[in-house]
């Protein structure tokens, strides 16, 4: 069951009623004919689904394995993160979501729809979506505070953004504390590059990931304080160039997530390995 | 005192609707929290200022408080009235409330509504809303008198989730098929990354700070058919806020002075019709031979400019702009068979920035209608923000205000006048004839006030029509009445002009005009809109070089 790719009806929404003061979402999708119920679970959710009108013999569920939440269901069969229903079974099935605190970022930007204050400007195509363009395009530079301090990230931290660095930028900063805390393009090439620095602990040495490899550590700490991070900046001077995707996490990434994450990404932004 | 004085000059000289800053509700995260705490702040102060001083009125309407539901921040977007009586409003941040004006209980019907800004009764059961994205059919099927069943009837058009795309209405024709309004994006916003509907940047290609329709129908007048399907009617609106049929079935909707709206104003809309933003005519079936006819974007100037000006409608009656209104919303019709005075089978309609219902009297020239608009009640304890009108089984008029969630300078809540049974003096219609104009009057008037050439010696002018943001008074020119008829039952003078001129604005001032009982002109300011005269002509495209003086601006406020 997949929502047409051509078809703008579909999914089509048809409403919601509610139940016990719950909401059941309504919708067909692909000629099927989807009730959706959302109730709180302990530590979650739990949907229960009522799916009529399968024309196929199965019914995908697909969930995001870096999602926040773990998934269990009351029928059908797993595989990693897919959930595989028979017509049969679709007909009436729950869905639990879990909770899984800290797996998501802390603080995320797309960067698709931030700090854009005139649709005249076309924003710039960045890895996955927009990006964001600190320097600007003939505007006024732009300046991103990510609200997040050091004090927050006490028991470990991973920044993480794609970056696009044209030649002539007077400043590397993709991330920056300050005027003397950086973390910074891997290369001002004009080419993106994931970048991605882990700590372990706020006086850990932080480990360089770029574009999916390991780097290894560097001289800098996280650092302690409530001054907060700034991306695509340091003080008054602005990278040239592109960044997308930014995350900042408030746990250290294992090395197998960073390189499922920057594998994801530049395969969905054509980005030769 | 001298912060209590600024406080309420700034909340008057704020932004009118439409012309919002550009970070204030999209993008600008913490400055958008301020001046909304900021606007609260004022908007409090006024309120407290206004009980004070208790609901006012004048001699021939008073005015009442509505209390507002509990819990409910009352910035009403919608109105309407149950068979049984009962209002019907729906609140800005989601809610629909029954309130029982017997009784003074609220209850509140349905709520998590997104901007819901139109109300359609069906029964105490079945309640139709327009919120912004959808047409919702509010069910309630087990007779709790809470909707549990929402359904969407219709959400066919787009969404690129900009912050001023609003959806107004519905309102049934007398066949029962729905229609509604579909406002154009802001430029003061942006379009998000993910949109609903196709994306079609040739939407922008209208100026730089010009509204835009970069998804489908923005700026467009539909009908919803019966299976829910969207028939878009007629392009070229800017902020279309508010519609309504007239007891002929004729479709009425006003817009709002702004970018290719010199000035505010109603039109007569009528299929496949034009009628001036142009943003939203890249979703007409045969934009692409327009485009090729445009030229190259922008399409703001030359044969472009022309060319658009010459495929509009003009409003059937505009409403010239900071001095009779900013942002005109909904156009009610009074069916109250005399009720609420003398204005039976006449239009009302809202104005947002000050305290002020204006009066239209429409009447038919070659074919089409055009008219005159005039104040029917001017502050006197109304607050501003009236976006919202519903006459009331007793023939009393409702009225809902909004500062509409995003920190425009307005008042909240819902007031209603009601006529004591004294006649006011005013001009009960404003009649275009081969030399002139003929006036009525609500009651006899005095002769002598009423015979005096010099109280017809108005003016006459024109608005812009371009990309920029209003227009000033184009070309205006003192009248010269030359004879003044007054009817012997004194309910009428005929007045002739040296000359008639079709496209202009005639404006009036009757002040001092009194009635054979003594009293004066209630509302003295009236403006005709001579689209068409008598002998069938029009106004010429493109307008000679003005002989007259200009004056005003398209930033100006009353």
């Amino acid at each position: 069951l997949k929502a047409s790719a051509t078809q703008s009806d579909d999914p089509r929404w048809l409403g919601y009623r509610l139940i016990d003061g719950y909401p059941q979402f309504h919708y067909t999708m692909s000629g099927a004919d989807v009730k959706e119920l959302v109730r709180p679970a302990p530590s979650g959710l739990r949907l229960q689904f009522e799916i009529l009108g399968v024309p196929a013999d199965e019914v995908i569920y697909d969930t995001d394995p870096e999602a926040g939440a773990s998934f269990t269901s009351d029928c059908g069969k797993w595989q990693r993160s897919t959930l595989t229903l028979s017509a049969a079974e679709a007909r009436k099935f729950t869905i639990t979501l879990t909770e899984r605190p800290k797996v998501e970022p802390l603080a995320y930007w797309s960067m698709n729809d931030v700090l854009w204050s005139s649709p005249r400007i076309d924003p710039a195509p960045g890895v996955v979506g927009r990006a964001f363009t600190p320097g600007g395009f003939g505007r006024k530079p732009q300046a991103l505070d990510s609200g997040i301090a050091p004090s927050q990230l006490d028991g470990g931290a991973t920044f993480m953004a794609w970056v696009n660095e044209k030649a002539d930028s007077p400043t590397s900063a993709v991330f920056a504390l300050g005027k003397s805390w950086m973390i910074a393009a891997p290369a001002a090439d004009g080419k993106w590059h994931h970048v991605a620095v882990v700590f372990r602990g706020a006086r850990a040495q932080g480990e360089t990931w770029v574009d999916g490899e390991d780097r290894g550590a560097t001289a800098q700490q996280l650092g302690v304080g409530d001054n907060t991070f700034t991306v695509g900046s340091v003080g008054e001077t602005y990278l040239t160039g592109l960044i997308d995707e930014v995350r900042i996490f408030d746990r250290a990434l294992p090395a197998e997530e960073i390189k499922r994450i920057y594998a994801r990404e530049a395969r969905i932004g054509g980005i030769a390995p | 005192m001298t912060a209590l004085k600024k406080t309420v000059i700034t909340m008057e000289n704020w932004p009118a609707a439409g012309r919002c800053g550009a970070n204030r509700a999209q993008g600008g995260g913490r400055m958008y929290e301020i001046r909304v705490t900021l606007s609260r702040c004022y908007t409090w102060i006024l309120v407290l200022l206004l009980a004070a001083a208790g609901a006012r009125a004048n001699e021939y309407y008073s005015l009442d408080d509505i209390p507002a539901p509990p819990g409910v921040t009352p910035e009403c977007g919608g109105m309407d009235f149950l068979p049984d009586g009962r209002l019907v409003a729906v609140f800005d941040h989601g809610e629909v409330c029954f309130y029982n004006p017997t009784t003074h209980e609220w209850k509140k019907y349905a709520e998590g509504l997104h901007t819901p800004l139109g109300v359609l009764a069906v029964s105490a059961r079945e309640i139709l809303v327009c919120q912004r994205a959808e047409l919702t059919q509010l069910i309630d099927t087990d007779g709790t008198g809470v909707a549990d069943d929402y359904r969407c009837v219709c959400n066919a058009w787009g969404l690129s989730g900009n912050y001023h795309e609003f959806l107004y209405g519905p309102i049934r024709d007398a066949a029962g098929h729905l229609f509604i309004s579909i406002g154009s994006s802001s430029a003061g916003g942006v379009a998000r990354y993910e949109v609903r509907g196709e994306f079609k940047p040739a939407g922008y290609g209208f100026g730089q700070d010009a509204m835009f329709s970069v998804v489908p129908y923005r700026g467009w007048v539909a009908e919803i058919g019966s299976d829910g399907s969207l028939k878009p009617i007629a392009s070229g609106f800017r902020q279309p806020d508010g519609l309504v049929f007239d007891p002929r079935g004729r479709l009425f909707v006003t817009d709002n002075q702004g970018d290719w709206v010199g000035t505010s104003k109603l039109h007569y809309v009528v299929p496949g019709g034009f009628y001036g933003q142009p943003s939203g005519l890249v979703w007409r079936s045969d934009w692409d031979q327009l485009e090729k006819e445009l030229g190259p974007a922008p399409h703001i100037s030359g044969t472009a400019l022309e060319h658009l000006d010459r495929l509009r409608h003009e409003g059937a009656v505009l409403f010239p702009h900071a001095i009779l209104a900013n942002s005109p919303g909904q156009p009610v019709f009074d069916k109250s068979g005399g009720k609420f005075g003398p204005f039976s089978g006449q239009m009302f309609v809202t104005e947002f920035n000050i305290g002020r219902i204006l009066r239209v009297m429409l009447e038919d020239v070659g074919g089409e209608p055009q008219g005159a608009v005039t104040t029917f009640y001017d502050r006197g304890g109304l607050r501003a923000g009236n976006i919202r009108l519903s006459f009331g089984p007793d023939g009393s008029l409702w009225t809902g205000h909004s500062q509409r969630n995003i920190g425009w300078p307005a008042g909240e809540g819902i007031q209603r006048i009601r006529w004591n049974g004294s006649v006011p003096m005013d001009v009960l219609g404003l009649h275009l004839t081969a030399t002139g104009f003929d006036f009525t009057f609500t009651k006899p008037v005095d002769p002598q006030s009423a015979a005096a050439a010099a109280l017809y010696a108005g003016k006459r002018y024109y608005y812009l029509y371009h990309s920029e943001y209003g227009s000033p008074r184009i070309d205006i020119h003192t009248l010269n009445p030359t004879r003044v008829t007054v009817s012997p039952d004194g309910l009428r003078a005929h007045v002739e002009l040296d000359a008639l001129h079709a496209g202009y604005i005639y404006e009036f001032n009757l002040k001092g005009l009194k009635a054979q009982d003594g009293s004066a002109i209630l509302n003295p300011l009236i403006a005709y809109t001579a689209n068409r005269l008598l002998d069938g002509s029009t106004r010429p495209i493109p307008w000679p070089a003005p002989t007259g003086d200009k004056q005003g601006s398209g930033k100006d406020k009353e």
